[in-house]
């Protein structure tokens, strides 16, 4: 059947034999009419070369290997060089081995034997080319596989763009010191953190950590950044930012995907903190002598956007000038040493108390050097994030 | 907030798992051995179950038939955690009527996902 919008598959034959091309084109007429084959003919090596420059889709080359000019077994090393998929079936005289075998190390697919047997040939043709077709459509997954793994560096770094990336983040202000990092797991991960001032005198802090990995868990952690930043520009108290938050997620999370939270708001005239929590890890209060506390959790909300309408309290305390607020993510915590202990609170607590009076920078990098080196090599399953709030003085900014 | 039983034999296991659950907002009621077990389900109606298989007294086993078989109770997910990942053991709690089933040492994050994926059509607590 004719179909003019099909398009036949190339095939180039390669022979000095000036017959061969009239006995071609009798013996697959059928298959030329019908826009099933197309041939093309050379009548050497190199002629053959100027045919495939002008007809790239040739998908198939059927060579001779004597011929003037540039012969059968030059020509193949020549085909390997161009990185095409098509394929070469060599025509030797019958009993040729030497030249059978050296067509076949130079990457012929397969070989015939003078005088053509046609029906011969034409299976070989039809297998040949069935070959090259899978051989392009792999080439092409491979290349959509590539173009996927591009995408996903790129979210990758969109995902961090969502993180602030100034340091200091408000160089002006001498009345609190603030600084935060997070190491990303290999995967597109989860963690987040957001800082911002409300006013002159209030500074939001927020950690958290979504659950899974890959790209669902890179969406769901911009939707709730962005959603938690929103909500908080609105001056609400931190447990009713999580709350609506919560019911907003909740509404639309068909996946039962979560995120656990922490945000506080510092009021930077007083110390006072007033925050809330969605089922994350209670933060540390450190003392500039090194001891910490844990800040007692009593609002304990659950992790946010898995139950419509579940309550989050505000609580508040009191950072005392010199003290910090350290938040962290279970990338701290559960990171795991080769003999499989967890990197743990206590461990969180002596590092605290090997640096008394340290500031917010190096809080973060220490902590990070500290886990990095406490895993020791072993791979970093999950994001490790760290925010460090040292409140400094009640003096108003200069 | 939603309320977890756990049913878990090892001192330190059930702590260490009850903090945790606790710390993302889960109210966590404890049972030491599988009667223990059934009776607090029967009595608290908890949300979902995380019931260890290998039990004194009751094993995880029998007290999932248990729960299955109250009328009360058979609507809870419960969860089996084992402590091989063996083959024969995830079909032999999805026998014993399990929702799900997971292997320790419990990766938390795993598992939470399967338990909110079991509490997923929560309605507001």
């Amino acid at each position: 059947m004719e179909n003019p919008e099909h398009m036949p598959r190339q095939i180039l034959v390669v022979d000095d034999e000036p017959d061969l091309e009239l006995l071609v084109r009798q013996r697959f007429r059928r298959q030329i009419r019908e826009r099933e084959l197309e041939f093309f003919f050379s009548h050497n090596g190199e002629e053959a070369l100027q045919a495939l420059a002008g007809q790239p889709s040739i998908d198939l080359v059927l060579s001779d290997i004597n011929m003037p000019v540039m012969d059968g077994l030059t020509l193949l090393g020549k085909l390997n060089e161009s990185g095409n998929p098509r394929k070469a079936v060599i025509v030797s005289a019958y009993g040729d081995m030497a030249n059978i075998r050296t067509a076949m190390n130079r990457g012929a697919i397969d070989f015939l034997m003078k005088p053509i047997d046609f029906q011969d040939l034409e299976i070989t043709i039809q297998k040949t080319l069935a070959h090259v077709e899978q051989l392009k459509h792999s080439l092409h997954t491979q290349q959509q596989l590539l173009a996927i793994q591009q995408e996903l560096s790129i979210a990758a770094r969109i995902q961090q763009w969502l993180l602030p990336r100034q340091f200091p983040p408000f160089p002006d202000r001498r009345d609190f010191d603030l600084h935060a990092a997070m190491v990303p797991a290999k995967e597109v991960g989860g963690d987040l953190f957001d800082f911002f001032l409300l006013d002159a005198d209030h500074l939001g802090v927020v950690i958290g950590d979504v659950s899974g990995k890959g790209v669902p868990a890179a969406l769901f952690m911009a939707v709730s950044r962005t959603l938690l930043r929103a909500t908080a520009m609105q001056r609400l108290p931190p447990g009713q930012c999580l709350e609506y938050l919560n019911t907003t997620l909740a509404g639309q999370n068909a996946n039962s995907m979560f995120v656990t939270l922490f945000y506080g708001i510092l009021d930077t005239r007083t110390g006072e903190m007033e925050y809330a929590v969605g089922g994350h890890n209670p933060p540390y209060i450190v003392s500039p002598d090194g001891t910490s506390r844990q800040l007692p959790i009593t609002n304990s909300g659950m992790i946010v956007g898995l139950i419509e309408n579940a309550p989050y309290a505000t609580a508040s305390c009191r950072i005392a000038p010199g003290e910090g607020i350290l938040l962290y993510t279970d990338g701290v915590t559960e990171a795991m040493n080769r003999a499989e202990d967890f990197f743990g609170e206590e461990r969180v607590e002596e590092f605290f108390a090997q640096r008394p009076g340290a500031d917010a920078v190096r809080l973060v990098s220490e902590l990070h050097a500290a886990v990095q080196e406490f895993a020791a090599g072993m791979p970093q399953s999950d994001d490790i994030t760290v925010v460090a709030l040292r409140y400094l003085s009640s003096v108003p900014p200069a | 907030m939603p309320k977890v039983l756990l049913v878990e034999d090892n001192e330190m296991n059930r702590d260490m798992l009850s903090r945790r659950l606790h710390r993302r907002g889960f109210q966590v009621l404890l049972a030491v051995d599988g009667e223990q077990g059934v009776a607090t389900a029967e009595k608290e109606l908890p949300d979902i179950i995380l019931m260890d298989m290998s039990l004194p007294v009751l094993d995880g086993w029998e007290a999932t038939r248990r729960i299955k078989a109250g009328d009360a109770t058979r609507a809870i997910p419960v969860i089996a955690l084992t402590a091989h990942a063996m083959a024969g053991d995830r079909d032999k709690a999805m026998e014993a009527g399990c929702d799900d089933y997971d292997t320790k040492p419990i990766e938390l994050p795993r598992l939470l996902e399967k338990i909110c994926r079991l509490l997923g059509g929560l309605p507001s607590a």
